[in-house]
């Protein structure tokens, strides 16, 4: 451990000393006499020079936490030598707050304390805890001992997401079994038509009440129920960061409460984060999946990158032909919209839910500011344009709106655009 | 406690007495802005102010051991304070613990000191 000699033993050796010469030149004796009792303190930190010797392992109650949850954690401390007043100071992530410090305990040698804290998770992420540094000091504290311990402890604090009863209809459907009543005829729960009774059809089919109206043998017809792809992109070129959080922040948020509408609903999910490195995960169905996607998207963190990545570089499994493209973005980048048109292009249905990044910054005080604002303002609304005016529906969320707005914003474009039968 | 003693001692000579409390005025700001350069100067002031009055002889011999364990308490206190300052949190029973072992330096402090003024011819 390291040792540090506490910083008023300097002065009062100083004091004593000087004290002492005062008392010689004036021939006086009260000078030292005032001083006298600060000798003790001395005396103290010479006898307690001893070094502890401690063995320290912190724990946590739980590995994975929701997103503004509280957490336990114990530090066990035991001595082997001598008798100190011992105390840890855990080193936290950003993200984590700690709410009730863990109390310095008194320990001697051979015994053990453990210490309590807890500490509130305020914002989600991939963490490795339970580093700080352990402090011993003297009975005096004439001396303090400090040792560093790593953290070792992995903890996962996901987003708490938002509530999304329902989302886009993806154009084009899997001819899988899903929820979702594809606009086609066949075999499913929902009356489509009746038609004619042709060879093959089921007897179980059969409409009695139009074959007798018709004498002639009528079938009913339904609408099957299929499942989509569904991407999740996610722009990680920028994140705007101001007083009401991040754009990532809000980009996963979201992202993670589509991903659990589209797994409920038997989706496959995929995830695409573009920025300054390309990650995906391949589309897939299940609550396995819907964890893949979530611990995905806890290590989405920007990395500055000047290159300019495009479509090319994406796996052909990644985007599986006729998958939903669901974009989240702040529209502060010029990479994103070439990327988002370029897939838009090759036919890939492609919607775009805008993160406001003005909305998460602070209102600009000075001319010049404003000026610039205005300039952001202006650029971000022409990108807006080029999408709408390819036909790429675009839908702001305001981070004090529910995320279902944008997105039956997003569909009432889409139904006014264009119809494709799926 | 020393600024009272120094008031009791200078009563006809208060320019002293209002040096005292004003070095005892800085000394709780220092505390309380927990500005570790204003509160030692504070107590080095209140010290002067004793030591000057001893050399004068408004101040018995005697009343040095008190005048040192006020000092010394004074700077232990206020040390602990800044300590408390520091991100550790501390138990009660810690707390009870630090007390007394102030407690013990100034009273062994103050033995130490009173039994060198009585060796004093």
């Amino acid at each position: 451990m390291t040792r540090f000699r506490s910083p008023r033993l300097l002065p009062y050796a100083l004091l004593l000393g000087g004290a002492a010469i005062l008392s010689i030149v004036i021939g006086r004796a009260e000078a030292i006499l005032i001083a006298s009792p600060f000798i003790v303190v001395l005396a103290a930190a010479a006898l307690g020079r001893g070094r502890p010797d401690l063995d320290c392992r912190v724990s946590i109650d739980r590995d994975r936490v929701l997103e503004g949850e509280e957490l336990g954690f114990l530090v066990e401390v035991a001595s082997r030598s001598g008798r100190f007043e011992v105390g840890f100071v855990m080193d936290l992530p950003p993200g984590l707050e700690l709410i009730d410090p863990p109390r310095a305990v008194m320990l001697a040698a051979g015994s053990s304390a453990t210490m309590q804290g807890r500490l509130r998770c305020r914002r989600w992420g991939a963490h490795t805890i339970g580093g700080g540094v352990i402090q011993a000091r003297d009975l005096a504290s004439t001396f303090l001992h400090q040792k560093v311990v790593e953290p070792r402890i992995a903890l996962r604090v996901y987003p708490r997401p938002e509530l999304l009863r329902s989302y886009l209809r993806p154009r084009r459907l899997r001819p899988h079994f899903g929820s979702l009543v594809s606009r086609i005829s066949g075999v499913g729960l929902e009356f489509a038509d009746i038609r004619e009774f042709t060879q093959g059809d089921e007897r179980r089919h059969v409409n009695w009440k139009a074959t007798a109206r018709h004498r002639q043998l009528h079938v009913n017809l339904f609408h099957p129920e299929r499942s989509a792809d569904v991407i999740l992109l996610l722009d990680a070129f920028t994140d705007v960061a101001g007083n009401k959080g991040s754009s990532l922040d809000l980009a996963v948020r979201g992202a993670t409460a589509v991903a659990m509408e589209c797994l409920r609903r038997r989706d496959r999910v995929g995830l695409l984060s573009i920025g300054g490195t390309t990650r995906w995960l391949l589309p897939g169905l299940g609550t396995r999946q819907l964890y893949r996607l979530v611990d995905s998207l806890m290590q989405s963190q920007l990395v500055l990158n000047y290159a300019w990545p495009d479509i090319q570089s994406i796996p052909r499994n990644v985007l599986p032909p006729g998958a939903l493209v669901i974009a989240l973005t702040p529209l502060a980048d010029r990479r994103t919209p070439a990327i988002l048109l370029d897939l838009h292009a090759r036919g890939h249905d492609l919607a775009v839910v805008e993160i406001p990044a003005d909305a998460l910054l602070p209102v600009p005080s000075m001319e010049r500011e404003q000026l610039a604002h205005r300039l952001w303002s202006l650029h971000r609304d022409a990108i807006r344009g080029q999408y709408l005016s390819a036909g790429v529906a675009v839908a702001v969320w305001d981070p004090d709106e529910p995320l279902r707005i944008p997105f039956m914003k997003l569909q009432r474009f889409r139904r006014s655009s264009r119809r494709t039968p799926a | 406690m020393i600024a009272g003693v120094l008031t009791y001692a200078d009563y006809s000579f208060p320019i002293v007495t209002l040096w005292a409390w004003f070095a005892v005025v800085v000394l709780v700001g220092g505390l309380v802005n927990g500005r570790g350069g204003v509160f030692p100067a504070a107590l080095a002031g209140l010290g002067v102010l004793a030591l000057g009055e001893f050399l004068n002889g408004t101040l018995s011999i005697r009343a040095t051991p008190l005048i040192g364990a006020g000092l010394l308490a004074s700077a232990e206190f206020g040390y602990w304070s800044f300590e408390l300052r520091w991100n550790l949190a501390r138990s009660k029973s810690t707390m009870l613990r630090r007390v007394a072992v102030i407690f013990g330096l100034v009273i062994v402090g103050a033995a130490l000191s009173g039994t060198a003024v009585a060796l004093v011819p």
